[in-house]
């Protein structure tokens, strides 16, 4: 046993034919409007359209222009009452005929009136649902009341806007120059570290040997005995070792250091200011002032 | 938005309840912020302030380039009887499960049906999830508002 067709009906029914068939009983209502505002039909734009014989296609579907019930019952049953009938000449027949069709036109203005009152019904239920469902729309985009807004923190206006505020062009200008003076300050303390490092090197060359005869005299100076230097260098260890003159030798160590820091020099010789200072003839301006200066105070 | 931050905010929120601890701050970003004002509203703390690494502002202070690396939000644990008021806060989705809901699926959740591998909703549970705008809903809201998305946690 399968399922039963139709379900259990003899066969399907036919479709319902509509009372108002060619012409709209009524204008159409603004929401059938809004409905039907993009609503297109036919061939789309620069399609070219075929040939069709006392046919016209249109982009949008075409009014029919509006026949009203009382026009509809005007003219498809008032005016069609038979005029000026003189009953007495008609056979009983012709008579019975008359009243059925007299009949036929009362059912069918009732008709017409009947179902002008269900097509109304069914358009204020369109309405209705039309309208409770843009309600539902409006309520889901409802933004939330100033009030409610107001009393939350204000966190949430932190989550819509920005979480940072952004520098202005100018205080990013600002930021940029300072982190191109960091860069060259940098590079600069690099270059003169270097600088000073290779002034060392130069100082400390005055003590290479560089001749044939240095080489010989620093050999003669390396294996000779030299007695008073041997006792001196012997009473150093002695003393370092009983720990007498550590302080003293630190505190000569110390001395020269902040000697050398607060002159400019390198071990008693010309710092790489000293030099840059001659190089430039700032040293040699300052001399010249100097003696300017003496010479008019005497 | 990062899937990964949301369970090391969860996890940080676990063991700080775990030692019972009553404040707490964690990085300053949009979704903290985001996920930290859904726990708030659904009153499962009871704080929410921008502060700095030290604590809480005492009063208002911009957050600028210059001090957004010590900015944090601090969080106001809520207990009731000794107990902590979250008492479970699970990832749904993880960077290698992600799970995108229609509207329907988020209703049917809303309204306490099992969704594919997610069980129901329990009394007193809420479900955060993220929408295509990187906004977050609680999932009773986004029902409301016929929203789709990612479902990214649930916590009660």
């Amino acid at each position: 046993m399968g399922t039963i067709r139709f379900g259990g009906k003899s066969g399907l029914l036919p479709k319902v034919r509509p009372v108002f068939k060619h012409h709209p009983v009524k204008p159409k209502t603004h929401f059938e409007l809004a409905q039907e505002k993009n609503l297109e039909q036919g061939y789309a734009d620069n399609v070219p359209l075929p040939e069709k014989k006392g046919f016209t296609f249109y982009r949008k579907p075409k009014d029919l222009p509006v026949m009203s019930v009382e026009e509809r019952i005007k003219k498809y049953i008032d005016s069609k009452v038979p005029q000026d009938i003189d009953e007495s000449k008609l056979s009983e027949n012709e008579i019975w005929q008359l009243k059925r069709d007299e009949i036929r036109r009362e059912h069918l203005r009732e008709a017409y009136l009947k179902e002008f009152k269900r097509l109304e019904k069914i358009d204020k239920l369109k309405e209705l649902v039309a309208h409770k469902e843009n309600e539902r729309v409006s309520e889901i985009a409802h933004e939330e009341s100033e009030a409610y807004k107001l009393t939350l923190p204000t966190v949430s206006s932190f989550i819509n806007g920005r979480m940072m505020q952004e520098r202005s062009p100018e205080q990013q200008a600002l930021v940029d120059e300072q982190r191109i003076l960091n860069r060259k300050s940098k590079q600069l303390e690099v270059a003169e570290k270097r600088a000073t490092e290779l002034l060392e090197l130069y100082h400390s060359a005055n003590g290479f040997i560089t001749t044939e005869e240095e080489l010989e005299q620093a050999i003669k100076e390396a294996f000779e005995v030299n007695v008073s230097k041997f006792e001196r260098n012997m009473m150093n260890i002695d003393n370092k070792l009983s720990g007498y003159s550590f302080a003293y030798a630190q505190a000569n160590t110390t001395e020269s250091i902040i000697f050398d820091e607060v002159f400019g020099e390198i071990k008693g010789q010309p710092g790489l200011e000293v030099v840059k200072d001659t190089l430039d003839g700032t040293t040699q301006t300052l001399k010249q002032q100097a003696q300017v200066n003496l010479n008019e105070k005497i | 938005m990062s899937l990964v931050h949301l369970s090391n905010f969860s996890a940080h929120l676990k063991n700080c309840l775990r030692i019972n601890q009553t404040i707490t701050s964690v990085p300053y970003s949009r979704l903290h912020l985001q996920i930290a004002l859904g726990l708030y509203k659904e009153g499962f703390i009871s704080l929410l302030q921008r502060g700095s690494l030290t604590g809480p502002d005492e009063s208002p202070v911009d957050v600028t380039p210059d001090n957004i690396a010590t900015r944090r939000l601090w969080l106001g644990l809520k207990y009731r009887n000794n107990q902590p008021v979250i008492r479970q806060f699970l990832m749904i989705s993880k960077p290698s499960r992600k799970v995108n809901l229609t509207t329907k699926e988020i209703k049917a959740l809303a309204s306490g049906l099992p969704v594919r591998f997610i069980l129901p909703l329990q009394p007193a549970e809420c479900i955060f999830m993220k929408t295509k705008g990187d906004k977050i809903y609680e999932i009773q809201e986004a029902a409301k508002k016929e929203l789709e998305g990612m479902v990214l946690c649930r916590i009660r």
